[in-house]
């Protein structure tokens, strides 16, 4: 007995040094690679997320000080590269019909805020920006772009609201990473959401916020969860709610949104001035007004991680779903009050922006090949 | 045999004041080995808990939706695991080797997080994780009343709870540090983390003996169990625990209180919203605690040791009402919200361990793993619905109302309990 126990503690020193060795030598290694910033970079491509978002890595080794409060009011001097470098602009990037969207095809230039003229978005007409984003939107010459910094227990979206030229005017962060973005058609308001982490892996507390700012003064105005909800005439309250994908009205006043609470997604009517939301229909993520105001697309969650865009008629309630059967995990974007822009994954890693009849009709073609995010600027 | 570990056979046996030895010393040597195996195993998977949301998120580009949807499968799968264990731990008189399986397979996992890239894979490996937690509480808990004579259990339970939390708090502190000197490499993370798994499996493997009512002949057969006449651990004696009436009082308090205990994460969401706490602080809530439960756990134990298991069991429920009590006030201010969080880890030292003690004592000891899983079973289940009750009371009466409701609830549960167990103290 006192023999096997002895060996029994043998084993056990043996397999606790080992364990010990190699814990040691592996995180030695690995500090060893993070003071390689240069060929962490070179070897980002293969490592390509599975769920192709736009992938801004940034290669960090010195962490950007945050200057900026919480709700960042402040003018940004932040070091996002402003200027368009490629080409040069004559005028402001948008006194034509364009398409702005992000790059999704070359490496270098992967997350780049690239532009085309509406008729003609093929590659060789794009021109890119030096501005890296994860989602960019742009609406009356105001663009919103939004990016992630990651730190040691959590993520922050850096949300930069830039000009027409690129420019950076202000910057505003929040905790979570960078979801959907939009702009009023007059550039007043903007919107972003974010998905905040929770605390482990086992909290289903995991969640989404949208801020609603002010384009002019580059101010937060609210978190949506701060305006009162009502439901029915009744006002309802719940420590669950969750907004995502903001989208306004022609005179930007008001805007819809999509409300989780108890795990239903509604479709909601919110209201600037007042500060107030109204349920107005039921299953709708992301919605996307169109230029006419009369009816949203939508992504409707048809099995889990498995969405259909849809278009809803606002006056009829009536739903029609769009000739696309890939699910479709993004926001939509209006061409025209007849076609729909949307990303899909497209190949292995990269994602393409297409179009689709907005009455159910047709099929899904290639709007823009390797890009993602679009916003069609008139 | 069995009558000699009967609960009032024990409970007859005098108190003993405070041992002027030291706890550690007292508890004996099994308690300390399977505490060190949960220390190490916590910090192991408290180092993934800090970052797998983030993982998930940055490195993965997974959706916060896709990470929360699968909760609640989890929670029932590991139900079922948890009782099966406890069972199979009882019937091949192996809870050492019951318990070990468990904390290999989570040890196992840290390997899978870093092969796995789909979403199915990954979910698939937090199942595993979960499957082995269910797997080895129950064995290890019954372990721990085993290898103690029955007047230091609320001390060994305190031992035991408190090396574990140490673990808990100590996992997120490597993070920091490997984090610091490696910015996110998170495959070093759960490389460390395995390491640190394999050898809180070491630990259990080579220096842990069953123990068992055939101490003299320890871990050669275990094979006879109809040998001595006790009864045959089936699946009927399963249902058959519920016929003590000592226990089956527990598993009833055990649950009601559950059902009015608000889980924590809802309680830091109430005192975040009242004093305006940034996300990027919200772990802190949790280390305060998890401090303060460290620190009292072993004190707890031995105070319950001292004065008996049942009125530091309801102390603990009282300060959980003293805690709730704290977020009613009209004004909300960082002293009183450290207040509320130390009422609160206050509550966990004195009653999440000594419940374990006290369960240990009415139960037989050939079927003590089955009971104590049966037991968590029970408040586990309940704890979940009172997450959904308090969701729905906070609906329509909104936070400060179901917190009152629950505060009734609590004081008039302990009362119920204060009768009733008192009962099964003097049978």
């Amino acid at each position: 007995m006192p023999t096997s126990f002895n060996r029994k503690k043998l084993i056990f020193v043996l397999v606790t040094v080992v364990c010990l060795a190699v814990a040691v030598l592996y995180t030695l290694f690995a500090v060893r690679a993070a003071r390689r910033p240069a060929d962490q970079d070179a070897s980002s491509p293969e490592r390509q997320p599975l769920l192709p978002a736009p992938v801004v890595s940034q290669p960090t080794p010195e962490k950007p000080v945050p200057q900026e409060t919480q709700n960042g009011l402040t003018p940004a001097p932040l070091k996002i590269p402003a200027i368009p470098s490629t080409k040069k602009l004559q005028e402001p990037a948008h006194s034509k019909a364009r398409l702005v969207a992000l790059n999704m095809r070359d490496s270098p230039n992967l997350g780049k805020v690239e532009y085309a003229p509406l008729d003609n978005v093929e590659e060789n007409h794009r021109i890119s920006t030096d501005l890296r984003c994860e989602r960019i939107y742009f609406a009356g010459d105001q663009g919103i772009c939004l990016r992630r910094e990651i730190h040691m227990f959590n993520a922050q979206t850096i949300a930069t609201l830039v000009d027409a030229n690129f420019k950076t005017r202000f910057t505003i962060r929040a905790d979570g990473i960078p979801s959907r973005a939009r702009i009023s058609p007059d550039g007043r308001y903007a919107a972003f959401t974010v998905f905040l982490t929770g605390h482990s892996y086992s909290d289903a507390q995991l969640s989404t916020a949208t801020l609603l700012l002010n384009v002019e003064q580059g101010a937060t105005i609210a978190n949506l969860e701060e305006f009162q909800v009502s439901q029915d005439g009744k006002v309802i309250k719940s420590p669950d709610f969750n907004y995502w994908g903001a989208t306004f009205q022609r005179d930007s006043n008001f805007f819809y949104a999509t409300l989780r609470t108890g795990g239903t997604n509604y479709l909601v009517h919110g209201d600037i001035k007042a500060r107030t939301i109204n349920v107005v229909y039921k299953g709708v993520e992301c919605p996307s007004l169109s230029p006419d105001g009369k009816r949203v697309a939508f992504k409707k969650l048809i099995s889990r991680n498995n969405w259909r865009l849809t278009v809803l008629d606002l006056a009829t309630l009536q739903e029609t779903p769009l000739a696309e059967t890939v699910s479709v995990d993004d926001q939509a974007e209006w061409f025209d009050n007849q076609r729909v822009l949307y990303a899909i994954v497209d190949g292995a890693a990269w994602m393409s922006i297409m179009v689709v009849p907005s009455d159910g009709s047709g099929q899904p073609q290639i709007f823009a090949k390797g890009a993602t995010s679009p916003a069609v600027v008139r | 045999m069995y009558q000699a570990e009967n609960a009032s056979e024990l409970l007859k046996t005098k108190r003993v004041g405070l041992v002027s030895r030291g706890s550690w010393v007292r508890v004996g040597r099994t308690v300390f080995l399977l505490g060190l195996t949960s220390l190490l195993t916590d910090i192991s998977s408290e180092m993934v808990s800090a970052i797998l949301p983030l993982y998930l998120l940055v490195q993965l580009r997974f959706s916060p939706f896709q990470v929360g949807i699968t909760d609640g499968l989890y929670q029932g799968v590991s139900v079922l695991v948890r009782m099966l264990s406890g069972w199979i731990a009882d019937r091949w008189r192996r809870p050492k080797e019951v318990a070990a399986c468990g904390y290999g397979l989570s040890a196992f996992c840290k390997l899978g997080f870093l092969a796995a890239g789909s979403w199915r894979s990954i979910s698939a490996v937090i199942l595993a994780d979960r499957i082995g937690k269910g797997i080895r509480t129950a064995p290890r808990d019954a372990m721990i009343a085993a290898s103690n004579p029955g007047e230091q259990l609320g001390t060994a339970f305190g031992v035991h709870r408190a090396m574990d939390t140490a673990g808990a708090m100590l996992g997120p502190l490597v993070v920091v540090a490997i984090l610091t000197i490696a910015p996110t490499a998170y495959d070093a993370i759960f490389v460390v983390s395995l390491c640190v798994a394999l050898i809180g499996l070491a630990v259990i493997t080579f220096l842990v003996e069953n123990p068992g009512p055939s101490a003299d002949s320890p871990g050669v057969s275990g094979a006879e169990p109809l040998a001595i006449g006790q009864s045959a651990v089936t699946l009927r004696s399963m249902g058959g625990l519920l016929k003590i009436s000592e226990f089956r009082t527990l598993v009833l308090i055990g649950s009601a209180l559950a059902l009015v205990t608000v889980s924590d994460g809802l309680l830091y969401l109430v005192l975040q919203q009242r004093i305006k706490v940034a996300s990027a602080q919200f772990p802190l809530l949790y280390v305060i605690t998890a401090m303060v439960f460290m620190v009292f756990a072993i004190p707890a134990g031995r105070l319950a040791d001292r004065i008996g298991l049942k009125p530091v069991f309801l102390l603990g429920y009282g300060l959980l009402a003293a805690a709730y009590g704290v977020l009613l006030l009209p004004r909300t201010n960082y002293a009183l919200a450290l207040l509320m969080l130390t009422l609160l880890g206050g509550y966990y030292a004195a009653t999440d361990g000594v419940f374990m003690a006290l369960a240990s004592r009415v139960l037989p000891e050939h079927l003590r793993s089955t009971g104590l899983a049966l037991l968590t079973t029970g408040t586990g289940l309940a704890r979940l619905l009172a997450s959904t009750l308090y969701g729905m009371l906070w609906n329509w009466f909104g936070a400060e109302h179901a917190l009152l409701l629950f505060i009734v609830g609590l004081i008039g549960v302990s009362l119920v309990a204060w009768r009733t167990i008192y009962r099964v103290e003097k049978i």
